[in-house]
């Protein structure tokens, strides 16, 4: 009998724990993209939610190789200070097409949370973020086969490459009213954000960006109307959707390789024949005089063709930025292309990825490269919100006609050095 | 006779003369063929270059102790000297190579490592010949350096550090590399300097060699 009753106590007493458990569980958890919804070959946003641990280090691995190539490893890692309660990291990454990807968080005596993804949950298609309490009311608006990712967070991120792959961000008003930060960062990203009426009045301050139906942010559009306006307006503005991969991919051919200095051959050959003479004459005529002065001569010829032959640094580069501009708002895509002549170890301050499959690492303090000898890099910077309007003269080049070709018709280049901007119509 | 004319004779000589042609030749050569045709392939002129000026040399070195190691005390501190005569007339091919190959080792250090190899060589070749000439086993000098040579390569394979290996690139960090042979180097200096001075102070004391090329 008492047997039977502390069974019972026990199961009470588990019954009564079981959520305080499940929730200890659930402590870390590690968010890619927008519910998850992870967007291939995009900067993705990612956040790590974790409690009670200090000085966490949380990494990412991903590998990015082939069959034919073997194993390409892309590392990013972050330091996060942490602290008792509840903490969240957030910021972004680039994810390319990968063959495994694992994370984990660890601090300095232990790993607090590991996971990995499937690599055939890889998805290119851009998602389509519907910010309500009942995101599958309005899938009526997206047409078949849109990638829907709902949320009701509204502490939407406000760098502008969270959204980097993100198609359309609809608000219907159901949740808290997002920063208008955000809206701007998604729309100049090349969102589509669609805010849909009616809306409760503390939206009030997000309708002031949307005085038209349509109205353009740097490389997207906020729009506002009922879900038929928004669905016509939407489906008439796709046309017009910048392909940004093949706008980076132009920018990057249209960015010329760094040259280093080159000798013709045949100078060299001159040179070297015409010093091994008078090196064979004055040593067999003049001993060693003649050494010498060939010594010497040898010496002086080099002081003075050391800065006409020698590039004066070990790394060279080339460097163009695009702005793609509309509303007081830019999105900047930069290209850089990079050669370092010895084969050092390359860091860049800030986030790049590489155009080309190449092994890189990303940490708090930049990106770095290990590329062989006179390797050509080829990088792009993570896109971000950039000031529009600058002044500069048009760029009306024959190099920037393809370009052109894939932004919308009206759209005007300008041009100053290293730097365009396309005020979009 | 005076030092600097028993050089400037050497250096006239027909047999300095032919291997000075000799080894210019192979570095227009090696120059030429490590050459690259594109605009964007690596330049790595220097790694050959240098490798082959210094492998050159270093085999010169190897049959000149050889070949003097009976010679008088006088004309093997020439002979010494001839070589560091030849490493500085070639070292233009190998700064011009390093000029347009911007490779990640020490120029200075490149330098000094291949005038102190052919020096440090010629003393032990030199110094071996003499030791296995008592035997009459002197040409065994000549597989017996590059042996040592090698041995040394093993010894740095084994310790995983570059201290002794001949052929390494000289990189900032090789700095213990170039210290040994120059180490080796002035200590082949001094021995045959020593050896110099007494046999000008009495010449009835040494022996005239008979060897030689």
């Amino acid at each position: 009998m008492h047997e039977r009753a502390a069974r019972i106590r026990t199961a009470i007493a588990v019954l009564i724990l079981l959520p305080f458990l499940a929730a200890t569980g659930a402590a870390q958890t590690l968010t890619l993209g927008f519910a998850g919804e992870v967007v291939q070959n995009r900067w993705n946003p990612i956040v790590f939610t974790f409690r009670d641990a200090s000085n966490v280090t949380l990494s990412v691995r991903a590998d990015y190789g082939t069959l034919r190539t073997g194993a390409i490893w892309f590392d990013w890692s972050a330091q996060i200070a942490g602290g008792p309660g509840l903490n969240v990291f957030q910021d972004d990454i680039y994810l390319g097409e990968w063959q495994s990807l694992s994370w984990s968080a660890s601090t300095s005596d232990r790993v607090i949370a590991s996971g990995t993804l499937n690599p055939r949950d890889q998805d290119p298609r851009a998602s389509d973020v519907i910010l309500s309490t009942a995101p599958g009311r309005h899938l009526g608006i997206y047409a078949d086969g849109a990638r829907i990712a709902g949320t009701q967070d509204a502490a939407l991120p406000q760098r502008l490459a969270s959204w980097d792959g993100v198609r359309s961000l609809l608000i219907d008003g159901s949740t808290a009213p997002p920063r208008a930060a955000a809206l701007a960062a998604a729309a100049a990203a090349g969102a589509h954000v669609m805010l849909l009426t009616p809306l409760p009045a503390s939206f009030d301050e997000l309708l002031l960006l949307a005085p038209e139906e349509a109205n353009r942010y740097g490389a997207g559009y906020i729009l506002v109307g009922d879900a038929g306006t928004l669905a016509r307006v939407a489906s008439e503005l796709d046309s017009q959707r910048i392909d940004l991969a093949a706008l980076e991919l132009q920018l990057a051919g249209i960015n010329a390789p760094p040259r280093p200095p080159r000798l013709a051959l045949s100078i060299v050959l001159y040179c070297v024949v015409t010093f091994s003479v008078l090196v064979l004459v004055l040593l067999r005529f003049a001993g060693i005089a003649g050494a010498l002065t060939v010594a010497a001569l040898g010496a002086l010829l080099l002081a003075v063709s050391w800065s006409a032959v020698r590039s004066s640094e070990d790394r060279i580069s080339t460097e163009l930025e695009l702005h793609l501009s509309a509303g007081g708002l830019s999105r900047s895509l930069q290209s850089l292309k990079l050669i370092d002549l010895p084969g050092n170890t390359v860091s860049l301050a800030g986030a790049w990825r590489p155009t080309d499959a190449w092994e890189y690492r990303i940490s708090a303090g930049g990106t770095s490269f290990h590329p062989e000898r006179w390797q050509l890099l080829s990088l792009v910077r993570r896109p971000v919100l950039a000031e529009a309007g600058r002044a500069l003269a048009p760029a009306e080049a024959p190099e920037f006609d393809a370009l052109l070709s894939l932004l919308p018709a009206g759209t005007v280049l300008f041009g100053g050095p290293g730097l365009l901007e396309a005020h979009l119509p | 006779m005076n030092v600097f004319r028993a050089i400037d004779q050497e250096l006239r000589t027909e047999l300095v003369t032919q291997v000075s042609a000799g080894i210019l030749v192979a570095l227009v050569l090696v120059l030429v063929i490590s050459w690259p045709v594109g605009p964007l392939v690596a330049n790595n002129t220097w790694f050959t270059v240098a490798a082959a000026r210094r492998l050159l040399l270093a085999l010169l070195a190897l049959y000149l102790g050889y070949a003097r190691s009976r010679a008088p005390a006088g004309a093997r501190l020439a002979t010494c000297l001839t070589l560091v005569v030849l490493s500085l007339v070639t070292a233009p091919f190998e700064v011009l190579a390093f000029m347009v190959s911007h490779p990640l080792a020490s120029l200075p250090f490149s330098l000094v490592l291949t005038v102190a190899l052919p020096v440090a060589v010629y003393g032990a070749a030199l110094l071996l010949a003499a030791w296995l000439g008592r035997v009459r086993a002197a040409w065994l000098a000549v597989p017996l350096v590059p042996l040592l040579l090698t041995a040394l390569g093993l010894v740095d394979e084994v310790l995983d550090r570059l201290l002794f290996t001949p052929f390494a690139v000289a990189t900032p960090a090789a700095a213990g590399n170039v210290a040994f042979w120059s180490c080796l180097a002035v200590a082949t200096l001094v021995m045959l300097s020593v050896g110099a001075g007494v046999a000008r102070r009495h010449p009835e004391a040494v022996p005239a060699g008979g060897g030689g090329s």
